[in-house]
């Protein structure tokens, strides 16, 4: 698909391409933008802002990185931008509004293993967070990782498993709690 | 908490060799802590992957976009001043070679008089042309500058 949609771009068929490429990295970079930001409306916002700019910037692409590299880089900055506005924007510290957030969102996860899990992984530091939600939104690739948010693959692995060691160990303690109750 | 020894093995668990399976397995079986935390990770993995797989934006959002695209992005014509430019610039030139070189093929020579005269008066169209192919291509680059 990358081959088709640079051969537009080298014939001008900007609009085409634009097509090409939206079917092709609509959801990727929607689930990028979830993982970097949390929440799912947020994400639709950002990942349309994402392809106005691929839009606004696509003459301009002359091929130095691949296709994919260059979108996924808009991508992360566009979000990082969203993340410094909303830090800006919030008066609460980070980690409340996180948790918050969190709590109203998603409220499965407590039936199932105890605790809020959407909370635990809002208290996550940011990377961690971020690697996490992709992990399992991409199938738990770890290639795929790494390429979205630009890692080496050594990170997304450390990072993945203090996170899920920290979420596991938290489930067992709430477990071990309740039946102490 | 799991034995530091197994905790990285319980944590790739889904990777694991049959063998190092068979070891963890093994070690799970007698440990409460570690069988507590295998749990408690494949709880974890179980609703992660319920909760974040699958995530896919609605049909809606193509639709959405592509009219933010029209609002904020009028498509553009593309101008025709260039292209006009070039024809009138072309037409002059012609025109203006056409009445320098004309004269001198169709009118027999009378005197050397005439014949002076005659060559003046080409010349004064040569540096005509001259003078005008000079602005023709200044207005044509500051055209294609501005449009």
């Amino acid at each position: 698909m990358e081959q088709e949609i640079r051969a537009c771009l080298d014939q001008k068929r900007y609009r085409e391409a634009f097509d090409l490429l939206l079917v092709e990295y609509r959801n990727k970079v929607f689930r990028l933008c979830t993982s970097m930001l949390g929440d799912r409306a947020q994400a639709e916002d950002i990942a349309q802002d994402v392809f106005m700019r691929i839009w606004k910037a696509l003459a301009g692409f002359r091929g130095q990185s691949s296709l994919s590299t260059w979108i996924y880089a808009i991508t992360r900055n566009t979000c990082l931008t969203a993340i410094k506005t909303n830090a800006s924007k919030k008066e609460v510290p980070l980690e409340e509004a996180g948790v918050e957030r969190a709590a109203a969102t998603v409220q499965p996860a407590i039936s199932r293993t105890g605790v809020d899990l959407e909370a635990l992984v809002a208290q996550l530091p940011e990377k961690h967070r971020q690697v996490l939600r992709l992990y399992y939104m991409e199938e738990k690739s770890y290639d795929e990782v790494a390429r979205l948010l630009d890692l080496p693959m050594g990170s997304v692995k450390t990072y993945l498993h203090r996170a899920r060691k920290q979420l596991a160990e938290a489930v067992a303690r709430s477990r071990m709690e309740a039946r102490n109750c | 908490m799991a034995c530091a020894k197994f905790e990285d093995l319980l944590l790739g668990y889904a990777e694991l060799s049959d063998a190092e399976r068979v070891r963890a397995d093994g070690h799970v079986a007698g440990c409460t802590a570690c069988k507590e935390f295998l749990e408690a990770l494949q709880a974890v993995d179980t609703n992660l992957t319920a909760q974040y797989s699958h995530r896919v934006l609605d049909a809606n959002f193509d639709h959405a976009l592509r009219r933010r695209i029209r609002q904020e992005i009028p498509r553009q014509r593309p101008s025709l001043v260039p292209e006009l430019l070039d024809f009138i610039g072309w037409a002059g030139i012609v025109a203006l070679i056409a009445l320098w070189i004309g004269p001198l093929i169709h009118t027999p020579v009378a005197d050397a008089t005439q014949k002076a005269a005659r060559w003046s008066a080409g010349i004064l169209v040569a540096c005509a042309t001259f003078v005008m192919a000079g602005f023709w291509v200044a207005l044509r680059c500051f055209a294609d500058l501005i449009h």
